[in-house]
């Protein structure tokens, strides 16, 4: 191998495992049986739902009896083959929106899932700016540099 | 006694800190300098006030002296002495104090550290603004939340000890004073920054000075995060470590920032550049632990790790609003003078990928702040009350998190400057196959997802460029390859692979189940057979505690058990987890056992690799430690262009791996001049 | 150096100097107050919320609405149907053996229901709260009361039944008019009815 330019078979290298990747994603998002099983299912909305008189904590973590319950209430409803929807909207009827963990996606509560979509794009363009700013400034010394190098030989000079 | 002593400790440290703030900002304002030695007389005073009080704490305690108030809130007789000494930080007024003790122990080591800078103005104002701090804290212990206040002792006390939650493992003792000690740590660097502002000396001097002590304070503070999940998870009864809850939230937004910091620090050191940003981030981390403060001590947010409802919360939001103003004050008035001279000229490159390690590390702070405070914010917008929780936090900060591995696996391998595509293919393609390699081997093993499998992919790739990194410098410089601060980094990146690994596999393949159980039988859950032997108890006057004995695949026995504690009528569950490399059993009593019968219900969570996060949570204290100690490689201030310019002495190198990057010669030649 | 560069064209970097110094932008400046804004903003936001909200006090999603479905077997064998009532007032009563709201309340239902059965027209249904249903049996045995009971973990859900005991008013109507959060005793429902019909 040694005598190959690594040049020449990199690229066909990174192919394969690029390939191997995307292949290996593929069969991990689609592999497992297609989707969630029952108890995964549970999981995911206990997890997703807040016990009512606890301070944030979900309906998985608590210990409450009105989690168990509630707990209980979920497992019953996925075996009986309810949808996600019915089941939120059960609990919905008569506890208060603080149940769900996820806040809605409408209303004021919607901004809380658009401002940091907003507020990370802007990031991501400050810093793209800053650095095409950067890159177009004209490559002069300033006052700064002079002082950045001076200081630097000073320390060095010590 | 013991009341007027400490009390008479906190007045004089309140007089100290506030003499001293006073008399430095005096002697520096009229260029006395020759005065800021009582300043430093007061420095002094202020760390025997804070000592002298915490230890009449500490005896008033033992003695179980209930005159004073807060022995009478937390001291018991029934106590064991571990957790005896630990009741000082169990409640609002002693975790105050306990603050105060680190701050004054930072105020002194800096006035030790610094000894020979003594007459530098710079070095006086971080001193008046660290004791200006200190008084802030004095106030709160001289009035609000004042621990040594003198009580009657009633006939009939009923003695209450602390918090059931916080005396039932060995973590309480360790984890507060981990995170004080880090949260208090970046009054250090923001002193300093502030002073840096205020002097307007823009060169790189305070940095240089106060590295060392942003990474500790970094390094205290990961540590205390984590003994924290570490307790959740002992201690709860859950089976989880990190619930997102706004107290979680209101220690990780610093650390978020610091993060950002501890990176973005680095191209300031090499390029002069970013020094605004970098001021910012000091200064926002600051504030967001006094944020963070206020959050857990104000019962302004719920959450089961708050302090109960203090006067003390528009103190500390004042002071908030003082430290913001402060903050925002001097960048605005300095700022534009200290804007960098340098310049980015590639994306591709070391600096590139710390500001884009930056837009991530703020992009993950906006989010969790914006969790945290968006149902108050609802609650006054039309009244609706909302909950925020772990469903919303997870979907925001995992892409993050991911774009955060990808980003560890490229950056180490980036020269500063530029890279060309055949240098990145050549240093990236063991760490692909690395990632790659730990995708097929999780796929193999039967891990599903797309989620938990891009991160062991991305997982392996970020670990394989760590470890190379560490590879070329060991082989290089043998063990002392693992020190200094780029081969301290790749250890804690190594270790954040490891949490990461740890929590993806646990969030994504746990199951958890509840069975009814009676004396003898046995049920079997993911490859794992649970047998009920017997019930039993354990009583004594502090507490009653009845536990099942399980043994688990016909092995060891464990005992889950629920604890009832008399004076506080609270039961708390207390699992019994057999940890594994791959798989923690976690065991956990809902109730008692059945009085008529002795059955039980036993909830058993199966969480795969939950020992990582505690493993890779060690290494990254371990990297940190590695990281304070000077590396050979070069001193952080040298700057990467001089040596070309003067004879022919060898270069120090800006590149580590510089030999095999035929760029550099030239590049440093144009980082003399350094644009503008 | 540093020196030697700049003497070869010293008049060329000085102009950039000068330029570059007084047109300095003022972008942290700009950038800094907008941020401090912000954040006063959100101090503002924190000292007027609210701490520990208005958790107390029934705010029942269900008042003024017709009454979940309430239907299923009962512990003594029977089956209970909440529509088989209408026309009645019914006290629909959540609890659980070991919550000692529930226990100290009991002897009140008790006396409630045999007002309901003589000289009121009430009929008291309890719903069991996360209890072994034989745990319950033993409780009524030892502490009397004949009433139904339901074993039914949905119907504390429809009812968004967090902290018991809890107890639903339902009107002849089969409308709730009220919910008791906390321990009730027979006097309070006697009364209330006695207001509202």
């Amino acid at each position: 191998m040694s005598a190959v330019n690594p040049q020449s078979w990199r690229p066909l290298a990174y192919a394969g495992l690029m390939a191997a990747a995307l292949g290996l994603l593929l069969v991990a998002s689609f592999g497992g049986g297609g989707h969630e099983s029952e108890l995964e299912r549970v999981q995911r909305l206990n997890d997703s739902f807040a016990c009512p008189v606890c301070d944030g904590e979900s309906v998985a973590a608590s210990n409450t009896a009105v989690s168990a319950n509630i707990r209980q209430f979920i497992d019953e409803q996925v075996q009986a083959g309810s949808t996600d929807q019915e089941i939120r909207d059960a609990l919905l009827a008569a506890y208060k929106v603080d149940i769900l963990l996820n806040p809605p996606a409408d209303g004021f509560a919607g901004l809380v899932w658009i401002l940091p979509v907003v507020m990370g794009s802007l990031g991501a363009v400050a810093a793209a700016a800053a650095m095409t700013r950067a890159r177009r400034a004209g490559r002069k010394a300033t006052d700064d540099d002079r002082r950045l190098v001076e200081e630097a030989r000073q320390v060095v000079v010590e | 006694m013991n009341s007027v002593l400490g009390f008479g400790f906190l007045v004089l440290g309140l007089t100290a800190s506030v003499l001293g703030t006073a008399g430095g900002a005096y002697a520096l304002l009229t260029q006395r300098l020759e005065l800021l030695k009582t300043v430093r007389q007061w420095t002094l005073l202020v760390g025997v006030a804070a000592l002298g009080a915490f230890v009449v704490m500490e005896v008033a305690l033992f003695q179980r002296d209930f005159s004073v108030s807060y022995v009478a809130q937390v001291g018991s007789w029934a106590t064991p002495p571990m957790f005896n000494f630990a009741a000082l930080w169990s409640s609002l007024e002693g975790s105050l104090l306990l603050w105060t003790l680190v701050l004054a122990g930072y105020l002194v080591a800096v006035l030790f550290k610094f000894r020979d800078r003594h007459d530098d103005p710079l070095f006086g104002w971080a001193l008046v603004i660290m004791l200006a701090v200190s008084s802030f804290f004095f106030i709160l212990l001289v009035g609000p939340a004042n621990p040594f206040v003198s009580v009657e002792v009633p006939a009939d006390f009923v003695e209450q000890g602390p918090n059931p939650l916080l005396q039932n493992h060995l973590l309480m003792a360790f984890h507060p004073p981990m995170l004080y000690l880090g949260y208090v740590g970046f009054t250090v660097p923001f002193a300093f920054a502030a002073a840096a502002l205020i002097t307007g000396r823009v060169g790189e001097g305070w940095l240089v000075a106060t590295r060392r002590w942003t990474v500790a304070a970094w390094g205290f503070l990961t540590a205390g995060i984590l003994l924290g999940a570490w307790w959740s998870y002992e201690v709860l009864g859950w089976g989880g470590y990190w619930a997102w809850d706004p107290v979680e939230n209101a220690s990780l937004l610093p650390w978020l920032t610091g993060t950002a910091f501890i990176h973005s620090v680095m191209v300031q050191e090499r390029r002069g550049m970013l020094r605004v940003w970098n001021l910012s981030l000091l200064c926002a981390t600051f504030s967001l632990t006094i944020l963070g403060t206020f959050l857990t001590r104000s019962g302004v947010v719920e959450s089961v790790h708050a302090f109960s409802n203090g006067a003390i919360g528009p103190f500390l939001l004042a002071f908030f609003a003082v430290v913001t103003a402060l903050s925002v004050g001097l960048i605005a008035w300095r700022g534009d003078e200290l804007r960098s001279p340098g310049a980015i000229d590639s994306p591709v490159s070391r600096e590139g990928s710390f500001l884009a390690n930056n837009v991530l590390f703020g992009a993950l702070a906006f989010v969790v702040m914006l969790g945290t405070v968006f149902p108050l914010l609802a609650e006054l917008w039309d009244g609706s009350r909302l909950t925020i929780g772990r469903p919303y936090f997870d979907s925001m900060a995992r892409p993050i998190g991911l774009t955060v591995l990808f980003l560890m696996a490229a950056a180490p391998v980036l020269p500063w400057r530029r890279a060309s595509t055949e240098l990145l293919t050549t240093r990236l393609f063991w760490p692909t196959v690395a990632g790659v390699g730990a995708m097929a081997l999780s796929v193999a093993l039967g891990g599903r997802g797309f989620y938990p499998v891009l991160t062991f992919g991305l997982g392996g790739f970020a670990a394989g460029a760590a470890g190379r990194q560490l590879g070329l410098a060991t082989r290089r410089q043998g063990i002392s390859g693992l020190v200094g601060r780029t081969n301290g980094g790749m250890i804690v990146h190594i270790g954040v692979v490891l949490v990461a690994v740890g929590m993806a596999a646990s969030a994504s393949y746990e199951s958890d189940r509840t069975f009814e159980l009676k004396i003898g039988e046995s049920v079997s859950m993911g490859g794992h057979e649970f047998r009920y032997l017997e019930p039993g108890a354990d009583i004594n006057d502090r507490r009653l505690r009845a536990y099942a004995l399980i043994e688990i695949d016909g092995g060891d026995v464990y005992a889950p058990a629920t604890t009832r504690y008399r004076q506080q009528g609270m039961i708390v569950p207390t699992p019994s987890v057999r940890t594994g490399f791959t798989e923690d059993v976690y065991l956990v009593l809902d109730g008692a056992p059945a009085p008529e019968d002795d059955s039980i219900r036993l909830r058993v969570i199966l969480s795969p690799m939950v020992a990582w996060i505690w493993a890779g949570g060690m290494l990254m204290a371990l990297g940190t430690l590695f990281a304070l100690f000077p590396g050979s490689r070069r001193r952080p201030i040298d700057p990467t262009s001089l040596a070309i310019h003067t004879s022919g002495k060898p270069t120090p190198p800006s590149d580590p791996e510089q030999p095999e990057d035929p760029q550099q010669p030239e590049d440093r030649t144009s980082a003399v001049v350094g644009n503008g | 150096m540093a020196d030697e560069r700049d003497s070869a064209s010293p008049d060329e970097t000085a102009a950039t100097v000068s330029e570059l110094s007084s047109n300095r932008p003022k972008t942290a400046r700009f950038t800094a107050l907008a941020v401090g804004a912000v954040v006063f903003g959100l101090i503002g936001v924190l000292a007027l919320a609210n701490p520990g909200g208005d958790k107390g006090g029934s705010t029942s999603l269900l008042l003024g609405r017709v009454a979940p479905r309430t239907v299923g077997p009962t512990l003594d064998g029977g089956s209970f149907d909440l529509d088989d009532h209408r026309g009645s007032w019914v006290a629909v009563n959540f609890f659980a053996t070991w919550c000692p709201g529930c226990v100290n309340e009991h002897d009140d239902l008790v006396a409630l229901e045999r007002w309901g059965r003589t000289e009121g027209d009430l009929q008291l249904v309890s719903v069991v709260f996360q209890d072994p249903p034989d745990q319950v049996v033993e409780f009524f045995a030892e502490r009397g009361g004949s009433w139904p009971v339901l074993d039914n973990p949905s119907v504390p859900i429809d009812f968004g039944v967090a902290q018991i005991p809890e107890t639903f008013l339902v009107a002849p109507s089969g409308q709730v008019v009220h919910h008791f959060q906390g321990e009730v005793t027979a006097d309070q429902v006697v009364a209330l009815i006695a207001e509202l019909s």
